[in-house]
């Protein structure tokens, strides 16, 4: 059965949308990232424009971070104060990141621009995981035991109390932090946990516990302020695709919560680690492989 | 069917009074097409008469653009869009049947202040020295649309039944562009045009995809607002839904 996509302007089998939701469902239920990274690829393969894929894939992700932002509500593992401060870096960088797209849009770099940086930061983060990840199963003992104190965060200006972290670090971090993962968010169509999470970790020095809670909160709005920005000025939401994503994705991670449960954690960060790479392999070559018609034709907006 | 259809609808138009001080009368099957999501392109039957010997052109336009064609260059190794060229006021959709080959009608000239024939839609540059890019992204562009087959020249050749009557198919595939449409009809002798009709095609698009389309375009702000909604709406739902699982 099909379905026409009305802002994509293709007609796509509906099973395949619901499976793909699903699918990216399960995997970010399993390693509690939001699965942009996976989807947004995957549907440029699928040949929705790539975007279309971007903005689409932020709407969707806004459902499953409320769905995930509750379940950590409830179990209080939300820093709302840090939230916040993360919050107006990524509304800035997102705001910007929107702007960029659309000008990249004009022109006509962005299919490569989405490319390359897809090639670059899942590359670069998907082989540092995996080294990490084999490193933890091989059991190769690590250089230095202990982690370091993030020292710039403590070093820089403007000082806050983040009690539920239990942190005294400047705010120009969090901030600096929301900007760049806001900017990735409107070019990639990720919910940007792939990057928050190991920044929050490693460069803010919060306990592993508040991690999750407070980056799915800062999120929501992230990804709510880019599919309303892409709808604006770009127009390229499309509100179907959205929908039976979605649909399948809300379902897909609650299967895929109970999945992750049962694999220790090493081996699912290697698993992620192998997607990443994968994604990024694939997209990497795409770039140098000649493609089929040298022109293209657009509309001169 | 269609050919008793396009007979009896010919004879109408033979016995009408109009003919007797017209040189060419003509008519369509359907002014209007609906883009459904069912939608899988259709066919329009164009038929009419001449009073006048002569050869029978008929194009069929899309609404006008402004195009943009690009190449990809390699840059180290990375195929990146390099040069570009504008083309303005070009037509989305554009048929041409005749019942000769175009060149054996009329010269080039004529044709080119008419717009007829592929070649000359587009207005060449006044320096020679762009002249060659001008034929290559001219030329991509063509190919693009043919691909797409929102560009045809001679469908289906424009054929004769008798002296005066004449009828040809125009196909349109399943992605036309929504708008107004044209149908020129053109009647020429000794490289002359004798006699003209134009008649309007509205190409509608509708359903639930049309609406979201154009709800999208015309209210941007409230559709995004509605995007956010329902992914709000639908994964607070999910998160209580399941808390209870």
């Amino acid at each position: 059965m099909n379905v026409y996509l009305p802002i994509a302007e293709m007609s796509v089998n509906i099973f395949v949308l619901l499976g793909l939701g699903t699918i990216t469902g399960i995997l970010s239920g399993m390693f509690g990232v939001g699965g942009g990274f996976l989807m947004t690829p995957l549907l440029i393969f699928m040949g929705v424009p790539p975007t279309v894929s971007v903005s689409t894939v932020a709407n969707q992700i806004i459902a499953s971070s409320v769905s995930g932002f509750l379940a950590h509500w409830r179990r209080d593992n939300v820093d709302f104060k840090m939230g916040w401060f993360l919050l107006i870096g990524g509304l800035i960088g997102s705001t910007l990141g929107v702007e960029l797209f659309r000008w990249l849009k004009q022109l006509g770099y962005i299919d490569l621009i989405i490319s390359v940086v897809y090639v670059v930061f899942l590359g670069t983060i998907g082989g540092m995981m995996a080294l990490e990840s084999v490193r933890t199963i091989m059991k190769i003992p690590r250089k230095s035991s202990h982690i370091d104190r993030p020292k710039l965060a403590q070093r820089l200006p403007f000082k806050v109390e983040f009690p539920k972290s239990k942190l005294h670090i400047s705010a120009i971090m969090p901030i600096a932090i929301g900007i760049f993962v806001g900017g990735m968010v409107s070019l990639m169509g990720i919910g940007g946990g792939f990057f928050l999470v190991p920044a929050m970790i490693y460069l803010l020095g919060m306990p592993t516990g508040v991690v999750i809670g407070t980056s799915l909160f800062q999120i929501i709005f992230i990804t709510a302020n880019v599919t309303l920005l892409q709808a604006i000025s770009t127009q390229t939401v499309d509100i179907m695709l959205a929908f039976l994503l979605l649909t399948g994705s809300v379902v897909g991670a609650q299967l895929g919560s109970k999945l992750g449960a049962k694999l220790p954690g090493e081996y699912l960060r290697a698993l992620l680690a192998a997607l990443a790479l994968g994604v990024a392999l694939k997209l990497g070559f795409g770039l140098f492989t000649p493609p089929s018609d040298i022109y293209s034709v657009g509309v001169v907006e | 069917m269609t050919r008793l259809i396009t007979l009896a609808l010919a004879l109408l138009l033979l016995s009408s009074p109009a003919l007797a001080v017209t040189p060419i009368v003509a008519d369509i099957s359907n002014y209007r097409i609906d883009i459904d999501s069912g939608f899988n392109g259709t066919r329009i039957f164009l038929f009419g008469a001449r009073n006048d010997s002569g050869d029978v052109v008929i194009v069929v336009r899309g609404p006008s653009k402004d195009y943009i064609v690009r190449k990809k260059e390699q840059i180290m190794g990375i195929w990146v869009n390099r040069s570009r060229m504008k083309f303005f006021d070009v037509p989305d959709f554009y048929a041409v049947a005749s019942s000769k080959k175009l060149e054996d009608i009329m010269q080039t000239g004529a044709f080119n202040h008419l717009r007829i024939g592929q070649d000359n839609l587009f207005t060449p540059p006044s320096d020679p020295k762009q002249l060659i890019a001008f034929n290559e992204f001219s030329d991509a562009f063509l190919h693009y649309q043919h691909e797409r087959k929102l560009y045809k020249q001679d469908p289906e050749p424009v054929s004769f039944m008798g002296e005066t009557l004449f009828k040809t198919v125009i196909e349109f595939p399943d992605d036309i562009p929504p708008g107004n449409y044209t149908a020129e009809i053109y009647l020429l002798s000794g490289g002359q045009v004798v006699g003209m009709q134009s008649t309007p095609i509205h190409v509608v698009k509708s359903g639930l995809d049309a609406f979201l389309y154009m709800w999208a375009h015309s209210y941007p702000t409230l559709y995004g607002l509605a995007a956010v909604l329902m992914a709000l709406t639908i994964g607070w739902f999910a998160g209580r839904i399941f808390e209870k699982i």
